[in-house]
């Protein structure tokens, strides 16, 4: 009795051992079966109009319709609520999971990722004609290999100053032009509203929109007498700005948390907030929701365009050339994968619209044919849409083409469109069509983490009074003292190398 | 004298193969655990050479075999950092002070739970004392951030009501490992009292019954006979929290930590994030990773060894 008992927990066992290996091979047989037209398998970075996906007979019927077109057959993988980047990189990394297209740095990713100046030639007209030359230069290392599609490049909209209109109405003053003008205007508004203040959303934030008030370059890497590059704290003219923001601090001109872990939205809701300095969409998106609820009437932001000073324009346009969407080197058919981005990017909109919302005329149309900007979105309800898995035109490529025709989102595409490529509110950084490989600098310098985490801890502590502003010098001297020259020597060898110098 | 001790019965040897050819159905049941344990907590220790060479995320498992050694690379970059021993430090002592203040506190929760007299009340206090347990830390720091701003938060409230000025507590030095601890010892200090209970749980009544009538009071039962009963468990659980002593709460610290705090807050797993895993550097974060499993090891075994000594049960 105890030896057959011991038998059928051994069976058990055994057959649990057994089970996944035959469940393995049923797999192999059904997926072998399955292959017809080339498959382009693509890991999404749009946030999915449906957070838990597209309903599959949607997401079939979209397969059917790219293929039908393309002649390409697209999967999504569904990328986990937390981690997606690791996933993504052991599927890169793994021999048997296939991925053909994906985002990312493309410093990070040249291991993995293929350079498509071949394929663009071939299979990508559109996508070629979607960027500018400064921004294709973002993705293209010294060697003249492209590494990828631009996400970003280089941004005219990121940081405006906002200004609280609410209060600029009330008390009947103008929306100022200048930095000189914002600063009277700022103090008339605290005679008045003596708990106004201005609203940092973070130390980064306040470098791209205020520096360029007080230096030549803005922040930006500027050149020396000899033509070396060098960091942004070391020009003339910022430690005027950190003096100018500690200043501020003092007098309580700034949120005292902004340089701690904050949440905007919630403090831009007390209706104190006369400035806003922050990432645009926390005003576009975040608060334009809250607005919408009706709970804050009148409380909107808007920004001056050309916002200038005595240095000239105030902001710095953001130079972000590395966000890039990639071919992975391993994808069994690039052309197949190119040909799917090409019809992406057809510049008669439609199909950017289809990958983003469904089939065109059934789940969305244009509000106007002839305009082709607005458009209405027929299908909405979760659970039964197709949730846009396969969009990878993200970026600002297609950001400009279209909004949607929704109170909650036109504003940030209205905001996109007018501004993105529009570089005549901020300075242009003096590097910012030189994409400097990032890993090589960093395998150079050690210290390049460390060289990061002075400049923000101290860079902060001078601005909160934490640090006093006579010990700037001791700042520069402990920042040379760790590697900084080191760091920017290796910046201004690649400067050369990729510009030829 | 002669000799009385009786003769030993003696069990006839059997080899090994006939040990296990006879139980060879009870050896077989224990395969799968072994295998288990094989495949994935042996096998993968191989993986402690990523450390030695430069290995990207994208490395095949042949990578990780041929790729050349690069020696100390990464265990000298991380102790030629201009921060390393600032970061040690803050490692060690806001886990030591998240010791010194959670362990006891539970010891002492337990302890007084244990006196509930109504067991439906006793168990309320349970149930109340470990929910904090499971809250995610995201939502632990949204909490803590909402009673701690300058705009409205519940504490500044409570300071200006007597007069005070607000005060921006995760942006002080001063205060934020005091903050790290406070938010632990809420979260965890009830979960804690759970091994406790179940060692109080387990000391024979006989011996409270017997000190009563001696005319012992509670303050005497419980330091003559409820400490003295669960010293066991203390000392297992204290030698283990000190073999943790290197993880002082990562999610915790990202979560709440900013640069005018770097210097009391940024421990190495923060320093980790940053510099290897954000940079895709997994050789440094493996690096990193074998140094704090060396640390702790010394630091398991080193209390083990004080315990024993000092009369105490160890984990070995």
């Amino acid at each position: 009795m105890k030896s057959r008992t011991l038998s059928l927990c051994l069976a058990l066992v055994l057959g649990i051992l057994a089970a996944p290996a035959l469940f393995a091979a049923g797999e192999t047989d059904a997926g072998a079966a399955a292959e017809e037209l080339p498959e382009v398998w693509i890991w999404p970075t749009m946030a999915l109009t449906d957070p838990n996906g597209s309903n599959p007979d949607k997401l079939a019927e979209m397969q059917q319709y790219i293929a039908e077109r393309v002649g390409v057959m697209p999967n999504a993988y569904v990328p986990p609520a937390k981690d997606g980047r690791t996933k993504l990189n052991l599927i890169l990394g793994s021999a048997n999971q296939r991925l053909d297209v994906f985002q990312g740095n493309w410093g990070d990713y040249k291991e993995v990722a293929l350079p498509i100046n071949d394929l663009l030639d071939q299979y990508g007209p559109n996508v070629k004609r979607a960027f500018s030359a400064e921004q294709w230069a973002g993705v293209t290392d010294s060697e003249g290999r492209i590494w990828g599609i631009p996400r970003l490049g280089v941004m005219g909209h990121t940081h405006p100053t906002w200004f609280n209109d609410k209060m600029l109405r009330d008390l009947g003053l103008e929306q100022p032009q200048t930095l000189e003008e914002a600063v009277a205007t700022f103090e008339t508004i605290r005679e008045s509203i003596p708990d106004a203040i201005i609203l940092i959303g973070r130390l980064r934030d306040l470098r791209m929109a205020l520096v360029g008030g007080f230096t030549e370059y803005g922040y930006s890497r500027w050149p020396d007498a000899q033509g070396n590059l060098q960091p942004p704290e070391f020009q003339p003219g910022y430690r005027d700005f950190v003096a100018t923001m500690a200043d501020w601090y003092d007098k309580g001109y700034i949120f005292r948390e902004s340089f701690i872990q904050h949440d905007n939205i919630e403090v831009l809701k007390t209706g104190k907030v006369a400035v806003f300095i922050g990432w645009y969409s926390q005003i576009t998106i975040h608060f334009q929701r809250v607005l919408l609820t009706g709970a804050y009437p009148d409380l909107t932001y808007s920004h001056p365009n050309g916002f200038s000073s005595a240095n000239g324009l105030v902001m710095t346009n953001n130079a972000s050339p590395y966000a890039a969407t990639m071919i992975s080197k391993k994808s069994p058919n690039p052309e197949a994968a190119m040909q799917f981005l090409n019809w992406q990017y057809d510049p008669g909109k439609d199909n950017v619209l289809t990958v983003v919302y469904g089939i065109p005329g059934k789940a969305w149309d244009w509000v106007d044919a002839n305009e082709k900007y607005y458009v209405d979105r027929f299908e909405t309800e979760a659970g039964q849409i197709y949730a846009g898995e396969f969009m990878i035109a993200t970026g600002l490529g297609t950001d400009t083409w279209f909004a949607p025709n929704t109170e909650d989102l036109k504003r940030h595409y209205e905001e996109i469109r007018d501004y993105a490529t529009n570089y005549d509110n901020g300075k242009m950084p003096y590097d910012f069509d030189v994409a400097y490989d990032i890993a090589a600098i960093k395998d150079a310098v050690s210290a390049y983490d460390d060289i990061q985490r002075m400049i923000d801890e101290e860079t902060a502590k001078f601005i909160t009074g934490t640090r006093p502003m006579t010990e700037w010098d001791d700042f520069v001297a402990s920042l040379k003292k760790i590697g900084i020259d080191k760091l920017y020597a290796e910046y201004t060898n690649q400067y050369r190398a990729i510009k030829g110098l | 004298m002669t000799d009385t001790a009786l003769p030993v019965a003696r069990t006839p040897r059997r080899s090994l193969l006939t040990t296990l050819h006879r139980h060879r159905l009870f050896y077989l049941l224990a395969v799968p655990g072994l295998l288990y344990f094989l495949i994935f907590h042996y096998l993968p220790i191989y993986g402690i050479i990523i450390a030695f060479k430069d290995i990207s995320p994208f490395s095949t498992v042949g990578d990780v075999i041929t790729k050349p050694f690069v020696g100390l690379k990464w265990f000298r970059q991380l102790f030629e950092s201009f921060y390393f021993w600032q970061i040690m430090r803050n490692t060690v002592w806001i886990s030591f002070l998240k010791l010194v203040s959670v362990f006891p506190a539970s010891i002492a929760l337990a302890l007084l739970i244990n006196e509930v007299p109504f067991v439906r009340l006793k168990r309320i206090i349970q149930t109340v004392s470990y929910v904090p347990h499971f809250f995610s830390m995201v939502v632990v720091a949204g909490i803590v951030m909402s009673l701690l701003t300058t705009e409205g938060g519940l504490i500044n409230q409570i300071i200006a009501l007597f007069g005070g000025e607000p005060h921006m507590f995760l942006g002080d030095p001063g205060q934020f490992r005091g903050i790290l601890v406070l938010t632990t010892l809420w979260q965890e200090v009830g979960w804690g009292t759970i091994l406790f209970l179940a060692a109080i749980s387990n000391i024979d009544p006989q011996l409270y019954e017997a000190a009563v009538i001696d005319g012992a009071g509670k303050w005497r039962q419980t330091w003559h006979i409820t400490l003295p009963g669960i010293t066991f468990v203390i000392v297992i659980l204290l030698i283990f929290r000190i073999g943790g002593l290197l993880n002082a709460g990562f999610e915790q610290i990202l979560l709440l930590y900013s640069p005018p705090v770097y210097e009391v807050a940024d421990i190495l797993d923060t320093y980790v994030y940053r510099s290897g895993i954000e940079s895709l550097k997994y050789s440094f974060a493996t690096a990193v990773g074998l140094f704090k499993a060396l640390l702790a090891a010394a630091l398991l075994l080193g209390s083990n060894v004080v315990a024993k000594r000092l009369g105490h049960t160890g984990i070995w």
